[in-house]
């Protein structure tokens, strides 16, 4: 199976995350237009 | 990156492994507070942080995949020497030199890798030695220019 990029979209819920699973977070910053 | 990027299987497991993604739309008003508070401005904007938000690395601009995938490694490794994790941050450091020799942050993972490997085993001849290898490797980059105080002694 094609691994995909699990992508979260609330900064909280990724702090959350990363503290439990021992990872950095990474932003991606974009313009949709 | 979406279209790109993104979709090639090495980056995504590589993000997935390492880190918690996040996509800020910037257009969006929920995205105020955190686009301010990262004083953001301009797309790609690439953050890596840890749980507390403190910033380790960033970068803008768009990168194909086989440079995107060494430099968010470089920008791990960074993160885990800063946090005093050395001997993480060697072994991706040293991962991204023997992966990628080519790529555009080689020269920059291999003086760091040196450090890193130094930092590891007190031994300055690691550091040295990996200096020489950079000078090997690289003569013409910027991160030879960065160790070559090391030259003149020699």
């Amino acid at each position: 199976m094609i691994q995909q990029i699990v992508w979260e979209n609330d900064f909280e819920q990724a702090q959350t995350r990363a503290a439990a699973e021992d990872k950095l977070i990474l932003i991606d910053f974009y313009d949709p237009t | 990156m979406e279209r790109v990027t993104y979709p090639e299987p090495a980056v995504a497991g590589t993000i997935n492994n390492s880190y918690v993604a996040l996509q800020i739309n910037t257009k969006e008003a929920d995205a105020k507070p955190i686009v301010e508070r990262y004083r953001q401005v301009w797309t790609p904007d690439l953050r890596m942080l840890d749980a507390d938000g403190f910033e380790y690395y960033r970068w803008n601009g768009y990168l194909p995949p086989f440079e995107f995938l060494p430099q968010l490694l470089v920008a791990e490794a960074h993160a885990r020497l800063r946090q005093k994790k050395v001997q993480a941050a060697a072994e991706v450091y040293n991962d991204v030199v023997e992966r990628f020799p080519t790529s555009r942050v080689a020269p920059e993972a291999a003086y760091y890798a040196a450090v890193a490997n130094y930092r590891t085993s007190k031994d300055s001849a690691d550091l040295m030695k990996g200096w020489e290898k950079l000078r090997n490797r690289y003569p013409a980059s910027d991160w030879r220019l960065k160790q070559s105080m090391v030259e003149d002694v020699e």
